[in-house]
C-alpha cells in the first residue's frame, strides 16, 4: 500500500492529536476494567459472608423452597439462582421482597446487613464512566471510537512504514508498535464492543427512526419486544400440590440434556396454572447463550408437561449476534483460565497505551532540548492519571477493611479519600522534579496499601491468606495472592528501578550528581 | 469573496483546525446516514434492521474520517463531505418513498 507523504503527515498528526485525547480515558477504562475481569472472585472477597467453602453437592430444593416461601410469603414469580462461581450462596427472591441468600451448604439464611458490592461496584462505575454525572459514559463512548479510529490508523502507518524506515526508531515506538500490533484483536474487540456500549446504546435514535419511517425514535422500544419477550401472564386459579423439584428438575434434564441450569423462575406456584421456568446456558456453546440470549424449558408445575421450550434452532437470530458480541467484552459464564489471560492482555495493553503517550513526550522534549527550564503540565498529568490511579484504588481497597462497616456514609469515606490521594498524586508529581523518584514512591505507597489490605482483610474476617488456603476457601485466598504479589513487584520496583538502564534518563539525582 | 477562496484552496503540511473539524463532524454526519440507509434496506425484523447497523456506525465513522482527511486541500474535504451527504440523503428520500 502507498499513500502519498501529506497524507501520511496527516494520518500521523491526527493519530496523534486524537490519541492524546483518547488516551487518558482509555488507560483508566482499561485500568479498572483489567481489576473487573476478577469480579466474581472480588465480589467473594468482599463479602464477608460468603466466606464459605463452595458445595460440591446437589442442592435439594425440596427442603430448603417450601419453608422459606411459607415464611417470608412470597408471592408471584420467584426467581431462585444457583451457586456457580459468580456468587456461591443460593439467591431467592419475588417481585416484591428483598433477596435472601442462603448458604447452600448449611442451609442458614446469610446475614448481608452493610454489604453492597463496594469495591466492585465502583470500579465498574469508572470503567464505564459512570463516576462522571451526565457526560462520562459519553466520554468513555467517545474514547472507544476513538480507539477504533487509531488502531486503523495505526495499522495503516505500520504498513506504509514497513518497508521504508531502516532508521533506527526509539524503544517506545517500536514497543507500541509490536504491542499494539500484537493485541490489535483484543484491542478492537474491546473498542467496538465499547463504543457499542457506551455510545451508540444511547445515540442511536436517528437509525430506529429510519428503520420504523419516522413513526418511532428509540430503538429499545422498537427492539426491546423483539430480544426479551415478556413472560405471557397467568390467570389465577384454584390451589393445587405441585411436583418435587427434584422431579421436575429431572423431567428438564432429560427433554433438555445440553441445558446447564443456572436459575429457576416459579410463576403462581400452588395453583393448577403453575410454570417453573428453567433457564441457562447450553454446555458446549457458552458465547451464543451468553447474557442476552438464555435458552429455557418451562415445565408445568402440577403435572411437568413441557409447556414452551428454547434452543438455539428457535431464538432469535439478533439474540444470538448480541450474545456473542457481548460474550467477547464480558466473558460472562467463563471461569479463571480465560479471565487470566485477558487480565494478563490488559496490563499489556495499559503499558502500549502508556509507551503512546511516551512517545509523544520524548518527542516534544526533544524539540525543546535546549530550554533549560522546559516543563510541561501534560506530561505530569499524564503521570498522575497512570502511576497515580495505583496507590489511590488501593487505599479504596484497604480502608474498605480498615474504616467500620457501620460507619455513617461509608461510601462517601471510601470515594472521597480515593479521589483525594488521587488528586495528590498530581500535586506530589507537579510539585517533585524527579520522575523516578515520584514514581517510585507512588508505587512503595500502593505497595504498603496491599499488604495492609490483606492484613485488615484478616484482622476483619478472621481469614488471613493462610487460614483461607489452609480451609480450601480458593477464591478469597486467590485475591489475597494477587493482591501481596503485586505488593512485592511494586516494592521490588520501587527499590531497583534505579539501577535499571532504561530509567535513566528520567532519573533527577543521576543528573544532578554527574 | 477572493480570500474565502484562498483560504478553501491553500494547502499546508498540517492539519488546521477547520481540516480537523470537517473530517470529525462529516465523519460522525456520514457514518449515521450510511447506517440509516442501510437499516431501511435491510429486511426483517426491527431488532434486524437496528442492532447491526448500530454496530456498524463506529466503525464507518473512523473510516470515513481517515477518507475525508486524505484531502490536499480544505476544500477538497468539503467537496467530500458534501457530495457524499447528497448522494445518502437522495437514497434515503428514493427509499422513504420507494419501499
Amino acid at each position: 500500500m502507498k499513500i502519498s507523504n501529506l497524507n501520511q503527515k496527516f494520518l500521523i498528526r491526527a493519530h496523534t492529536i486524537l490519541g492524546l485525547f483518547a488516551i487518558f480515558l482509555f488507560y483508566i477504562s482499561t485500568y479498572f476494567g483489567t481489576i473487573t475481569v476478577f469480579l466474581p472472585y472480588i465480589k467473594a472477597w468482599e463479602n464477608p459472608s460468603r466466606h464459605f467453602i463452595s458445595s460440591e453437592k446437589e442442592i435439594n430444593l425440596d427442603s430448603i423452597l417450601p419453608k422459606i416461601i411459607k415464611e417470608k410469603e412470597l408471592s408471584n414469580n420467584i426467581e431462585i439462582i444457583f451457586p456457580s462461581f459468580r456468587d456461591k450462596a443460593l439467591s431467592i427472591n419475588d417481585e416484591t421482597s428483598k433477596t435472601i441468600y442462603i448458604n447452600p451448604q448449611t442451609n442458614q439464611i446469610l446475614n448481608t446487613n452493610f454489604e453492597t458490592n463496594f469495591i466492585s461496584k465502583f470500579f465498574n462505575e469508572i470503567h464505564i464512566g459512570r463516576n462522571i454525572p451526565k457526560i462520562g459514559v459519553f466520554l468513555m463512548g467517545v474514547a472507544s471510537v476513538l480507539m477504533i479510529f487509531l488502531s486503523i490508523s495505526g495499522v495503516i502507518l505500520w504498513v506504509v512504514n514497513k518497508k521504508r524506515n531502516r532508521k533506527k526508531e526509539s524503544a517506545y515506538l517500536k514497543w507500541h508498535k509490536n504491542l499494539s500490533l500484537a493485541l490489535l484483536p483484543f484491542i478492537l474487540v474491546f473498542s467496538i464492543t465499547g463504543a457499542f456500549l457506551g455510545f451508540m446504546l444511547s445515540y442511536s435514535s436517528p437509525i430506529a427512526y429510519s428503520a420504523s419511517k419516522g413513526v418511532e425514535s428509540d430503538f429499545r422500544k422498537l427492539v426491546g419486544p423483539i430480544l426479551f419477550p415478556r413472560d405471557v401472564k397467568i390467570e389465577r386459579s384454584q390451589k393445587a400440590s405441585m411436583l418435587s423439584f427434584e422431579r421436575l428438575t429431572s423431567i428438564a434434564n432429560t427433554k433438555y440434556p445440553d441445558l446447564e441450569i443456572k436459575r429457576i423462575k416459579l410463576s403462581k406456584w400452588y395453583e393448577e396454572n403453575a410454570k417453573i421456568k428453567f433457564i441457562g446456558h447450553i454446555k458446549d456453546n457458552r458465547a451464543i447463550s451468553g447474557r442476552i440470549n438464555r435458552m429455557h424449558i418451562t415445565l408445568s408445575g402440577k403435572d411437568g408437561r413441557v409447556l414452551n421450550k428454547k434452543d438455539i434452532s428457535n431464538a432469535n437470530l439478533t439474540n444470538g449476534i448480541l450474545s456473542t458480541f457481548y460474550f467477547l467484552h464480558f466473558i460472562p459464564d467463563e471461569t479463571l483460565v480465560l479471565r487470566i489471560v485477558y487480565f494478563i492482555f490488559g496490563i499489556i495493553m495499559a503499558v502500549s497505551l502508556s509507551f503512546g503517550f511516551l512517545i509523544y513526550s520524548e518527542k516534544k522534549a526533544k524539540k525543546n532540548l535546549e530550554d533549560k527550564n522546559y516543563y510541561s503540565i501534560l506530561n505530569k498529568l499524564a503521570m498522575a492519571t497512570m502511576i497515580g490511579v495505583i496507590p489511590a484504588s488501593t487505599l479504596l481497597m484497604f480502608l474498605y477493611w480498615y474504616l467500620p462497616f457501620d460507619l455513617f456514609q461509608r461510601d462517601i469515606w471510601l470515594k472521597g479519600s480515593f479521589y483525594a490521594l488521587w488528586a495528590g498524586t498530581l500535586f506530589y508529581s507537579v510539585l517533585k522534579d524527579s520522575v523516578l523518584k515520584v514514581i517510585n514512591h507512588l508505587l512503595f505507597i500502593a505497595s504498603i496499601f496491599l499488604v495492609l489490605t490483606v492484613l485488615y482483610h484478616g484482622i476483619s474476617t478472621g481469614f488471613y491468606p493462610w487460614i483461607s488456603l489452609n480451609e480450601k476457601l480458593y477464591d478469597i485466598f486467590f485475591v489475597d495472592f494477587i493482591s501481596l504479589v503485586f505488593a512485592l513487584v511494586f516494592f521490588l520496583f520501587s527499590k531497583k528501578s534505579k539501577d535499571i538502564k532504561f530509567f535513566f534518563k528520567y532519573d533527577g539525582d543521576r543528573y544532578e550528581n554527574q | 469573496m477572493k480570500r474565502v477562496k484562498n483560504f478553501l484552496h491553500e494547502s499546508r503540511s498540517k492539519i488546521g483546525l477547520v481540516h480537523g473539524f470537517i473530517s470529525c463532524i462529516g465523519a460522525a454526519v456520514l457514518s449515521y446516514l450510511t447506517s440509516m440507509v442501510l437499516s431501511m434496506i435491510i429486511t426483517g425484523n426491527y431488532s434486524l434492521k437496528i442492532v447491526p447497523s448500530m454496530m456498524l456506525v463506529p466503525i464507518l465513522m473512523s473510516i470515513y474520517g481517515i477518507w475525508i482527511l486524505f484531502s490536499k486541500t480544505r476544500f477538497i474535504a468539503l467537496k467530500k463531505v458534501l457530495f457524499t451527504f447528497v448522494l445518502l440523503v437522495l437514497i434515503l428520500s428514493i427509499l422513504i418513498k420507494v419501499l
